[in-house]
C-alpha cells in the first residue's frame, strides 16, 4: 500500500494543532476568513502530496 | 399559467436545451476529445456531488448551525484529499473488473448476488429522499421565481407540473446522453461534458449571486466586515452548534456521503478513464468545493439583514434578487439550483438504473441472453426504461413528502441511509475477514433501525421512540434524536458486521475475492487448466450462454484488448482471456450475472501452483509499494534481475510443463523470444527445441552433456542441458550453449590429427629417403657399369621412379616441418605482388603444364606480415592447384583487398571447381582428386599448416558461377604490413 509521506505528516499535524487551531478559529466568531485560509493549506497540502507522482500508478 | 411562470419554463428549457447541445457536440465529436478528455472536464463532472443541498440546502443549514455548514464540503472534500486511501483502490478495482457501480463492487467482493439485490433494493430506497430533495428545490424554485409565493391549490399544481415537466426533459437526457454506451468500460463523452458544464454553471452563478449580497447589501467586504462584527445576532448565529453536539458524526455522514451515493460513485470510477485524474481531483475537488462554499455566509447575512424567507434561507439568493429589484440575480440562483438538481437527478437516476438492471433483472433471467439476437440494443433500452421507472418514483416521493421536510432534513434522510454501505466499502479494501454473511445481517440490521428510527419518523413528521427515551441524556436541541438515532443504526450495522463475519464460515471464493480486493494483501491466482487448446473455442463456450452473435463479439473484443489472436493456444494467455471475457460481461451484465455465466461455460476442469507469471506482471505494472514491502520488492527485482542476465540459459516450469521463465540467455540460444513462449506448454515450444526439452524433462537423468539442435535459421548448434525439481514440483532447466566449445574442440582435433600425420611423415621420409638414395646411387652405377642396353633401360626406369620417391619425400619434408615451425618463425613485410610474381615464374618453368594464363591483379602497394619462402610456398601450391584443374585457355588470376589491419587475397581460377561433397575434406593430408601418381594430396595440406603458421587463414569457395567451368576461389587472409619497412621480397 503506498503510503504519502506528507498527508501523513499533515493529519499529525493537524491532530497536534487541533487545540490551538479550535481556539483561533473560536476567539473572534467574526473571522469568517480564517476558516478558509485553514481549507487553503489543505488543498496545498493536497496538491503538493501529488504533485510529483507517477501519472498513471495506482 | 402566469407570464413570470412562462419566463421561467422558457429559461428551463434554454438551460437544458443548452445541456443536450453541448452533450450532443460532445458525442459527436464538435467538442474536441481535448477538451472532453481534459482533467478539467472530469473534475468538473465531479461537481455532480453537489446537487440541491448545495445549492440551497446548505444555505440553512448555515443559517441554523453557523460555521458547522462547513461539514457538508469538508466531508466530501476530505474524502478526496484521502483518496488514496480509498479512491484510489477502489478505482483500480473497478477499472480491472469493470465494477460501474457500488452494488458491482460488493457483488464482486462477496462474491453474492444477494449482496448486490440488497444493496441495489436498500439504495433505491435511501436514495428516494434525494431524488425528491433535488425536485423539491426545482419546483420551489420554479414558484418563488414565478412569484406566486402564495401557496394556493392552484400554484402548488402549477409548480408541480413544471417539476414534473423538468422531471421529464431529465428522464429524456439521461435515456439519450447515459444509456448510450452500455459496457462500464466506454465512457459517456456526452453525458461527462454537459454534467462539467453544469457543474461550471452552478459555481459561477453562485459565485455571482455571493458577490451581488456583498456588494449589493453591504457595499462590499469590508462593510460586510463591520456589520458582521457589529451584529450579535449574526455572531451568535456562527457559533451555533450541531445537533447531537458532534460535528465529527456529521462529517462522516457527508464522507460516506460522497463515497457511497450512486451518482458521485458513477462519475468517479464508471466515467473515469485515467488515474491521474483522479489524482488531480484529490486537490482540485477541495478547491472547487471551498469556491462554492464561499457565496454562503455572505448570502445568509443578506437574508439575516434584509430579513428574507420568513426564516428560511434555503432560496436565499433568488429572494436577495426580488429584495435588491435585479431579477438577473434571481436568474443566476434558479440557474445555479437548476444546473445542480438536474445533474444530481440524471446521474444518479442513470447509476440507480445500472444497477437495479445488473442486479435485479438480470440475475432474475427475465431476459433471455442465449436466444436474444441483440442483447446490446435489449439491454440498452431495459437501462432506458429503469431510468424512467426510477425518475418516476422520485417525482412521486416529492409529492408523497408534500414539502414536509425541507432540503437539509431530506439530505439528511438519504444521507444517514447510505451511510450504511460504508462498512462494507471500507471492509472491501481493508478487511479480508468480512463475509457476506456478516455484510448483509449488518447491513440489513443497520437499515432497519434506520428505517423505524429515522425513515419512518422523519417522513411521518414524529420523533423516534428510542431516541425520544434517551433525548434527555443527549445535548442540544429536538434535533439530536435524527442524529443519534443515525449514528446508532450505523453502530449497529458494524457491530452485527463484524461479529457474524467473524462466526460465520468465509467461502474459497471470497477469500479469492478478498485477496483481490486487499490492499495488503497479494492476490496469487493459480493456474488453472481450461477445458480449451485455442482462444478460438471461446466462442463455441459461451455461445449457450450469450447465443452466437454476443459470444463471437465478446470473444473478439476481449482479444481485441489482449492483442491475442484466434490461433493463441498459451494456457496463461487462456487464463487471461478467460478472466478479460469475465471482466467485460461484469460492465455489461454485473459481477454476479458474468461470473456465474463464466462459471458455467468455461469451468475450470482443475487447479494447479501459483500463477508467478500473472503474479509479477502485476507486481511490475500495477502495485506501489513502500517502507519494508518497497525494500522486499526492490530484492526480488534484483534476484529476478540476475537470474534474467545469467551468462546460462536457464528456464522453470510448473508440474503441467508450462514455461514460468525464460531467460536473456534462453533467448539467445534459442531465438525465441520470452513474450512468445511464457505461460505456453514446453511441448509447444517452436522447431527441435519443444522436443529436445521435453524429452529431457521426463528423462531420469539430471543431466545431458551434449545435444545437438540443427535449426534452420541458426545452423546445427550444441547445448548441454541439467535440471532440477524444487519442492514446489517446478522443474528448473540449465541450457548451456557448448557450440563454440565444440568447434573449438573439432578444430583441436583437426590440428592434432596433422601434426601427428606430420610426425609420421617425418619417420616416413627419413626411413624411405635414405635406401631410395641408395637404390639412386645403384642404379646410376648399373646404367654406367653395364652396356646392355636392355639394362640401361632398366636402370633409368629404376632412376626415374626414385627422382620420383626422392619427390614425395621432399613434400613429406616440408609438410612436417611447416607445423613445427611456427614457434621460431620471424615474420617480415613482404610485397604480396612480387611473391606471386615470383610463385608464376616458377611455375612457368614448367614446359610440360597446359599453357593458361596467370594474371597478378594485386595491388603493388600491399605490404603482408609473413615469411617470403613460406608465401611462396602457398602461392606456388595454389596457383598450381589451379592451373591443373584448368583447360589450356584457363585463366587463373590473383587479387587483394586491404581490410583494415587484414589484407585478404583471392586465387581464383575458372576450372573444373571442387564438389561440395570433398569440400570439407580438401585440406587434409593425402587427399587429392587427381589422377594416381599426378599428386601427393599434401599440397593444400600444406598450404592450411603455412597459413596456420602465418596466423591466416584459408577458405575454399567453389562453384564460382553456373556452367561447365563453375571454376573455384582460395581466399586468403593475411595480417598487413605498414609500408616503408624493410622488406625481404
Amino acid at each position: 500500500m503506498y503510503i504519502n509521506r506528507i498527508l501523513v505528516l499533515a493529519l499529525l499535524l493537524a491532530i497536534i494543532c487541533y487545540p490551538a487551531l479550535k481556539d483561533w478559529l473560536g476567539s473572534d466568531h467574526s473571522a469568517w476568513y480564517r476558516y478558509y485560509i485553514i481549507w487553503s493549506g489543505v488543498v496545498l497540502v493536497a496538491w503538493l502530496s501529488n504533485r510529483s507522482r507517477h501519472p498513471d500508478e495506482l | 399559467m402566469s407570464s413570470s411562470l412562462t419566463q421561467v419554463l422558457l429559461l428551463l428549457t434554454l438551460f437544458l436545451g443548452g445541456l443536450f447541445a453541448v452533450a450532443a457536440l460532445a458525442d459527436r465529436g464538435v467538442i474536441g476529445r481535448r477538451f472532453t478528455h481534459h482533467p478539467a472536464t472530469y473534475i468538473l463532472s465531479l461537481g455532480v456531488f453537489a446537487g440541491a443541498m448545495a445549492s440551497n440546502g446548505v444555505l440553512e443549514l448555515a443559517h441554523r448551525y453557523g460555521y458547522n455548514f462547513m461539514v457538508y464540503y469538508t466531508g466530501v472534500g476530505l474524502l478526496f484529499v484521502f483518496s488514496s486511501l480509498l479512491l484510489l483502490p477502489l478505482l483500480r478495482l473497478s477499472r480491472v473488473y469493470q465494477l460501474a457501480s457500488l452494488a458491482d463492487l460488493l457483488t464482486f467482493r462477496f462474491r453474492s448476488a444477494r449482496v448486490g439485490a440488497a444493496v441495489t433494493v436498500a439504495m433505491c430506497i435511501a436514495l428516494m429522499p434525494l431524488l425528491a430533495l433535488q425536485i423539491q428545490a426545482l419546483g420551489d424554485s420554479i414558484q418563488l421565481l414565478g412569484q406566486t409565493l402564495t401557496d394556493t391549490g392552484e400554484s402548488s399544481l402549477r409548480h408541480r407540473s413544471a417539476a414534473l415537466l423538468t422531471c421529464v426533459v431529465m428522464t429524456a437526457f439521461a435515456m439519450l446522453f447515459g444509456a448510450r454506451n452500455i459496457s462500464a468500460q466506454e465512457r459517456n463523452e456526452g453525458l461527462v461534458t454537459a454534467i462539467a458544464f453544469a457543474s461550471l454553471v452552478k459555481l459561477l452563478a453562485l459565485l455571482v449571486v455571493g458577490l451581488a449580497a456583498v456588494y449589493g447589501v453591504f457595499d462590499g467586504f469590508g462593510a460586510m466586515q463591520q456589520w458582521l462584527q457589529d451584529s450579535a445576532q449574526a455572531q451568535a448565529q456562527l457559533s451555533r452548534q450541531l445537533p447531537f453536539a458532534n460535528a465529527q458524526s456529521f462529517l462522516l455522514l457527508f464522507f460516506a456521503g460522497g463515497l457511497c451515493m450512486p451518482h458521485l460513485f458513477h462519475m468517479l470510477f464508471a466515467e473515469n478513464t485515467e488515474s491521474r485524474d483522479l489524482r488531480s481531483a484529490s486537490w482540485c475537488i477541495p478547491l472547487y468545493l471551498m469556491l462554492l462554499s464561499l457565496p454562503v455566509l455572505p448570502l445568509v447575512w443578506a437574508g439575516l439583514q434584509l430579513s428574507l424567507g420568513n426564516g428560511n434561507l434555503e432560496y436565499a439568493g433568488i429572494l436577495l434578487g426580488q429584495a435588491l429589484d435585479l431579477p438577473i440575480i434571481s436568474v443566476l440562483a434558479f440557474l445555479a439550483t437548476l444546473s445542480a438538481a438536474s445533474a444530481a437527478i440524471v446521474v444518479a437516476t442513470l447509476a440507480l438504473a445500472n444497477m437495479c438492471l445488473n442486479h435485479l433483472i438480470l440475475p432474475s433471467r427475465l431476459l433471455n441472453l442465449s436466444q436474444d439476437s441483440d442483447i446490446y440494443r435489449h439491454l440498452r433500452w431495459l437501462r432506458r426504461g429503469l431510468i424512467a421507472v426510477l425518475m418516476l418514483g422520485g417525482y412521486l416521493s416529492y409529492v408523497a413528502l408534500d414539502g414536509r421536510q425541507n432540503l437539509m432534513g431530506l439530505a439528511y434522510l438519504a444521507f444517514s441511509g447510505t451511510l450504511h454501505f460504508l462498512p462494507g466499502l471500507v471492509a472491501t479494501p481493508y478487511w479480508p475477514g468480512a463475509n457476506r454473511s456478516g455484510l448483509l445481517a449488518g447491513l440489513w440490521a443497520g437499515l432497519a433501525v434506520w428505517f423505524v428510527a429515522v425513515l419512518l419518523p422523519v417522513t411521518r413528521g414524529y420523533t423516534p421512540e428510542i431516541a425520544a427515551t434517551l433525548a434527555p441524556l443527549l445535548p442540544g436541541d429536538g434535533n439530536s434524536a435524527w442524529a443519534f438515532a443515525s449514528m446508532l443504526a450505523l453502530v449497529v450495522n458494524v457491530l452485527v458486521f463484524i461479529v457474524v463475519s467473524l462466526l460465520a464460515p468465509t467461502s474459497e471464493e471470497e477469500r479469492v475475492a478478498a485477496e483481490i480486493c486487499s490492499m495488503d494483501d497479494l492476490n496469487r491466482p493459480v493456474r488453472q487448466l481450461l477445458p480449451m487448446v485455442t482462444a478460438g473455442e471461446f466462442v463455441g463456450l459461451l455461445r449457450p450462454a450469450l447465443g452466437e452473435r454476443t459470444a463471437q463479439a465478446e470473444v473478439e473484443r476481449a482479444l481485441q484488448e489482449l492483442q491475442f489472436t484466434e490461433s493463441e493456444a498459451r494456457p496463461y494467455a487462456l487464463r487471461r482471456l478467460r478472466r478479460r471475457i469475465e471482466a467485460n460481461l461484469s460492465g455489461l451484465l454485473g459481477p454476479a450475472v458474468a461470473h456465474n455465466i463464466i462459471e458455467r461455460c468455461i469451468p475450470i476442469q482443475a487447479g494447479g501452483n501459483e500463477d508467478i507469471t500473472l503474479i509479477e506482471r502485476f507486481l511490475d505494472t500495477q502495485v506501489q509499494f513502500t517502507g519494508l514491502a518497497a525494500d522486499l520488492d526492490a530484492l526480488r527485482r534484483r534476484y529476478r534481475e540476475t537470474l534474467d542476465t545469467l551468462p546460462v540459459g536457464l528456464c522453470s516450469m510448473g508440474t503441467d510443463g508450462e514455461l514460468l521463465m525464460w531467460n536473456r540467455s534462453m533467448v539467445d540460444i534459442t531465438g525465441i523470444t520470452a513474450t512468445d513462449v511464457l505461460g505456453s506448454l514446453v511441448s509447444t515450444l517452436p522447431r527441435e527445441w519443444g522436443r529436445l526439452l521435453t524429452d529431457f524433462v521426463g528423462s531420469q537423468s539430471n543431466a545431458l552433456m551434449k545435444a545437438e539442435i540443427s535449426d534452420a535459421q541458426q545452423g546445427s548448434r550444441w547445448v548441454s542441458l541439467h535440471k532440477s525439481v524444487t519442492a514446489e514440483g517446478d522443474t528448473m532447466l540449465l541450457v548451456e550453449d557448448i557450440t563454440d566449445f565444440e568447434r573449438m574442440e573439432e578444430e583441436l582435433l583437426h590440428n592434432e590429427r596433422l601434426a601427428s600425420i606430420g610426425r609420421l611423415s617425418a619417420g616416413v621420409a627419413h626411413e624411405i629417403g635414405n635406401p631410395v638414395t641408395a637404390i639412386a646411387c645403384l642404379a646410376q652405377n648399373l646404367e654406367y657399369a653395364e652396356d646392355s642396353t636392355e639394362v640401361a633401360i632398366t636402370a633409368q626406369d629404376i632412376l626415374r621412379q626414385t627422382e620420383r620417391v626422392s619427390k614425395i619425400v621432399d613434400s613429406l619434408v616440408n609438410f612436417s616441418h611447416a607445423g613445427s615451425q611456427s614457434a621460431d618463425l620471424e615474420l617480415k613485410p613482404c610485397n604480396l605482388a612480387d611473391c606471386v610474381d615470383e610463385a608464376v615464374h616458377l611455375l612457368s618453368l614448367d614446359r610440360e603444364a597446359p599453357p593458361v594464363l596467370f594474371k597478378n591483379r594485386c595491388d603493388r602497394e600491399v605490404v603482408v606480415l609473413a615469411d617470403s619462402q613460406l608465401l611462396l610456398q602457398v602461392f606456388v601450391n595454389l596457383l598450381g592447384n589451379a592451373r591443373d584443374a584448368c583447360d589450356d585457355q584457363g585463366l587463373v588470376q590473383v587479387r587483394s583487398y586491404r581490410q583494415g589491419e587484414r589484407v585478404l587475397i583471392d586465387v581464383e581460377d575458372d576450372g573444373e571447381g571442387v564438389p561440395t561433397a570433398l569440400q570439407s575434406q580438401i585440406f587434409e593430408p593425402f587427399f587429392t582428386t587427381k589422377d594416381p601418381g599426378s599428386g601427393t594430396g599434401l599440397g593444400l595440406a600444406l598450404v592450411y599448416s603455412i597459413m596456420d603458421d602465418l596466423g591466416g587463414s584459408v577458405h575454399l569457395t567453389s562453384p564460382l558461377q553456373q556452367g561447365p567451368r563453375p571454376g573455384s576461389r582460395f581466399s586468403l587472409e593475411l595480417a598487413a604490413a605498414s609500408y616503408g619497412e624493410a622488406f625481404e621480397v
